[in-house]
């Protein structure tokens, strides 16, 4: 039950489930307050005895917000928090935090050894020491063409190392046509070095038994296996569809088991981005799962919402190795609000093979998200493209959908692949969806019609003629999940067993993100 | 617990053990401490052997082996358990003979090494090897890996070939000494780790120069306190360790490579303050071992031969007993000693027992048995009485280094 939010309690959200009562702020800081026995909650807030037993039911439930509501958050156990409600200079000083502590780079497509170096150059320029540095390539197959893969990993291991970015880690992305010979050995001589697989093939797994026969025909998880066992841990991208959606829990489980503990992440299809198909522009054809079954679409923000939640209370499954989970689980534990969820706001970008710079991934060949060359160096960079994106964000969680959201300042916002993605399909005239962005000289090249495809179809009449079918793959997910990781420690507390609920949600031992060893 | 431990288990008992399905990778994370600190694991890789040793404690021998998937989850088990831990973590093979199963060993260590480059963790590997089952292949696999070795060898032939026989009863002593140079040429500061028993107490001094003669610059000789020592025996004992402390002597005044790590450590514990410690030994701390099954124990000398099981930590799959390890890692050899250390002369520099011995001796956790103690006690009897050893070690340049 969602009873109250936001100023009616003085800042302060109240829900109750299970005779089980929370108080938790929308805004920083981060405060909760729960009673995971209903008798000492009623007896705190002065109502008769005999409420204990009926706050399952509509009427206890009324009283019991009614209650809440008139005593006010500062009655309770709890400090509401009030920073972080207005925007200012705090947004602009998160923001700051936020590029000195992370920056990604992606190369989509096959980028020349002066690109590479070139753009980390000017991607890892103002980067805290221990900062950490993701760099991602894209768009080809970097095992099958080894030479230029190899190339590239070795330029960027080198730049990184020579300049003691230890935390940091290099996805080469690839379909797992073939393992190169050479491959242990490249990976321990540089061990931040992942294979990436984005695996398309299993999104048109709709039975138990496909996957199965899959295992025994597929080429890539044949050799998904073999670089399991030479000691690296792949990291994996299973876009969930509607025929595979159903059966996430399941895959994601037997993935985990294939890969002794691979990263997987499980973004929806339109936000599968540069890696359908490893092109961009690629379509939607490259997921076909054969002639007999049709082309797979985009599943339902409902069932996409409730596989990932399935897969939550699968115990089993370390969230810290499942994105978005591990997203959630990080921020729902979090003190410190989120700047944003856009990644273009100033620590990811895109790099295509001419050398041209975008503000992310998702917003590549968007002309008004274009930052520069990378052969134009420092000054040749428009970086007031990105100094836009604060003020932006700031916007995206007091308006709309978001302004009424308890999590808004937890989540931070649509992701970019929401919003360039509706803007790359108004510029293509598939859908009116809200000008978020500023206007500009745009243009958009580069998009596949995987993701427009989905705005379009959800700015149609059978998508309800929302226009923002992505919005709702992007929040609903993240926003049960929120609500069930918090409902997640209360029971655990109250069943006397905080300590592996906590441990779960902090992600202990990222096998990814560490701190080198001093030896 | 020292009062409520189990009898041994009788052969149906044993006989019962079920065997596991095979190992999934989610069972190492089924089963992690909530303490994380464990920096070592000794792999049973297989309990089968091709010596019989007259005084192994694995005294049901049956040849089983270890799959590749509880291996690799054994090393995933580490990574995961040493939490924040980062010193140098360690996986040891032992068995049985570890080397019979180079096929699983030449696939898993590739594995652990390249999982723990990519954690930014160290993981060294090592191997407790008999020496007779040694190949050129195996010994360029060791090269590459950088993996160290630890030799079981009694000493002189005619020790070695009684203690130590082969299978089928045959001499094991020349498979030895054709091995063990390959190994030196590799690692010169290889230990030679030699069992004493009461038939071979006597050929004690003549087997460390044997050792010393085929190459082995530090060694170890350890009582077998599960035999049957008579009061003569420890008589032998006594007079064999002096001996052996003025071949150390000598060796450490004249500058030769030659170690003794009864004397080396026990001098190096009677000088330092940082080596006193309330725990006998890192097992069930930060060492655990991963059986052939799947299951992990405090150390090596545990298994499920030892009180029905009563001391497993886990099967991979199924909750860690922390309960049980918060006994190893609360002992406190001050509080928890038995009553007649108090008047023991070597209380000072005894770094108290094996806790398998305890068990295996008197079913206890606190008291060795007299055997250990009287072993104890002549290695502290000789640790205190050589001032010349005090001096050379005062000197800057003593033992061990």
């Amino acid at each position: 039950m969602r009873g109250l939010t936001g100023e009616a309690l003085g800042n302060a959200a109240v829900r109750a489930r299970d005779l089980r009562c929370v108080v938790a702020s929308v805004a920083p800081p981060f405060r909760t307050a729960y009673w995971p026995d209903s008798k000492a909650l009623v007896a705190q807030l002065g109502l008769p005895p005999a409420l204990a037993d009926k706050l399952g039911e509509p009427e206890g439930r009324s009283q019991l917000v009614g209650a809440l509501a008139a005593k006010g958050a500062a009655g309770l156990p709890f400090r509401a928090g009030g920073a972080g409600s207005t925007a200012g200079p705090q947004d602009v000083r998160r923001k700051e935090a936020l590029r000195r502590g992370r920056r990604s780079v992606v190369f989509l497509g096959r980028c020349s050894r002066e690109v590479v170096l070139g753009a980390l150059e000017l991607v890892t320029d103002g980067l805290a020491p221990e900062g950490l540095v993701n760099v991602k390539f894209e768009g080809w197959d970097a095992l099958e063409d080894w030479e230029t893969g190899r190339e590239c990993a070795s330029a960027a291991c080198a730049y990184l190392i020579q300049t003691r970015r230890c935390r940091c880690k290099v996805v080469l992305f690839t379909e797992l046509k073939e393992v190169p010979a050479d491959l242990w050995v490249f990976t321990y001589d540089r061990p931040r070095v992942r294979i990436g697989w984005a695996a398309t093939e299993l999104a048109a797994v709709g039975e138990p038994g496909e996957f199965a026969e899959l295992r025994e025909s597929s080429v890539a998880l044949r050799h998904i296996e073999h670089v399991v066992n030479l000691g690296l841990w792949p990291h994996i991208v299973l876009p969930a569809s509607d025929l595979n959606v159903r059966l996430l829990p399941q895959l994601t489980s037997a993935l985990l088991e294939a890969t002794r503990g691979g990263s997987i992440e499980i973004p929806p299809l339109p936000f599968l981005g540069g890696l359908g198909g490893l092109g961009h522009g690629a379509g939607s054809d490259h997921l076909s799962p054969g002639s007999n079954r049709g082309a797979v679409r985009c599943p339902s923000a409902e069932a996409y919402a409730q596989a990932l939640v399935a897969i939550y209370e699968e115990r089993r499954i370390p969230l810290r190795l499942v994105s978005p989970l591990a997203w959630v689980a990080a921020r729902v534990e979090s003190e410190v609000p989120m700047a944003s969820s856009l990644a273009a706001a100033g620590v990811e970008v895109a790099v295509l093979p001419d050398g041209e710079l975008y503000a992310a991934e998702a917003a590549a060949g968007l002309e008004s998200w274009r930052l520069g060359n990378v052969s134009e160096g420092h000054g040749g960079i428009r970086w007031e493209r990105l100094d836009l994106m604060p003020e932006f964000f700031a916007n995206s969680v007091r308006r709309g959908p978001c302004a009424s959201c308890d999590w808004r300042w937890r989540c931070g916002g649509v992701g970019g692949e929401v919003v360039f993605s509706e803007e790359a399909a108004r510029l293509q005239g598939k859908c009116d969806t809200g000008d978020l962005v500023p206007e500009g000289g745009r243009k958009c090249a580069v998009q596949g019609e995987h993701a427009t495809g989905a705005v379009e179809a959800a700015a149609g009449p059978d998508g309800g003629g929302t226009g923002s079918a992505l919005f709702d793959l992007y929040c609903e997910p993240r926003k049960r999940l929120f609500e069930e990781m918090l409902w997640g420690t209360v029971e655990a507390a109250a069943d006397g067993k905080p300590r592996q609920e906590r441990e779960r949600l902090q992600l202990r031992q990222d096998g990814i993100d560490f701190t080198p060893v001093k030896n | 617990m020292s009062a409520s431990l189990a009898p041994p288990p009788t052969e149906t008992a044993m006989g019962q053990y079920e065997p596991r399905p095979k190992a999934r990778w989610s069972d190492a994370y089924a089963s992690l401490p909530a303490v994380r600190n464990v920096h070592s694991v000794d792999l049973d890789v297989t309990e089968a052997c091709n010596l019989a040793c007259i005084y192994c404690f694995k005294w049901q021998k049956k040849p089983v082996h270890m799959d590749e998937a509880t291996a690799r989850n054994a090393i995933d088990w580490l990574l995961e358990a040493s939490g924040d831990f980062s010193g140098e973590l360690k996986i040891n093979f032992m068995g049985g003979e570890p080397l019979l199963r180079f096929d699983l060993i030449q696939k898993i260590v590739p594995y652990g090494k390249c999982r723990a480059r990519q954690l930014g963790k160290n993981l060294h590997f090592g191997c407790t090897t008999n020496c007779t089952h040694l190949t050129d292949e195996m010994m360029s696999f060791w090269r590459r890996f950088g993996m160290g070795f630890h030799c079981s060898i009694d000493g002189i032939p005619e020790v070695q070939n009684a203690n130590r026989p082969m299978l089928g009863g045959g001499p094991s002593s020349g498979a030895v000494e054709k091995n063990v140079p390959k190994i030196l040429a590799y690692r010169p500061e290889v230990m030679a780790r030699a069992t004493v028993s009461p038939e071979s107490v006597r050929a004690l001094p003549d087997s460390a120069k044997y050792l010393a003669g085929l190459g082995f610059r530090s060694m170890t000789f350890k009582a077998a306190v599960n035999c049957a020592w008579k009061p003569e025996d420890f008589v032998a004992l006594r007079v064999g360790y002096e001996k052996l402390g003025e071949l150390y002597l000598d060796a450490l005044v004249s500058r030769k490579p030659f170690k003794v790590s009864e004397f080396a450590g026990g001098i190096a514990a009677i000088h330092s303050t940082d080596r006193a410690s309330r725990f006998p030994c890192g097992a069930g701390r930060g060492v655990v071992l991963v059986d052939p099954r799947g299951e992990l124990w405090p150390c090596h000398r545990f298994g499920p031969h030892q009180c029905a099981g009563e001391f497993r930590f886990a099967r991979m799959g199924s909750p860690f007993n922390d309960r049980l390890r918060a006994v190893f890692l609360q002992y406190n050899i001050v509080e928890d000693a038995k009553a007649g250390c108090a008047n023991c002369p070597a209380s000072l520099t005894c770094r108290s027992w094996c806790y398998a011995e305890c068990v295996d001796s008197t079913q206890t956790f606190y008291d060795p048995g007299k055997n250990y103690c009287q072993a104890v006690r002549i290695h502290d009897y000789l640790k205190t009485r050589h001032p010349d050893l005090l001096r050379e070690l005062a000197k800057g340049d003593g033992p061990g280094r």
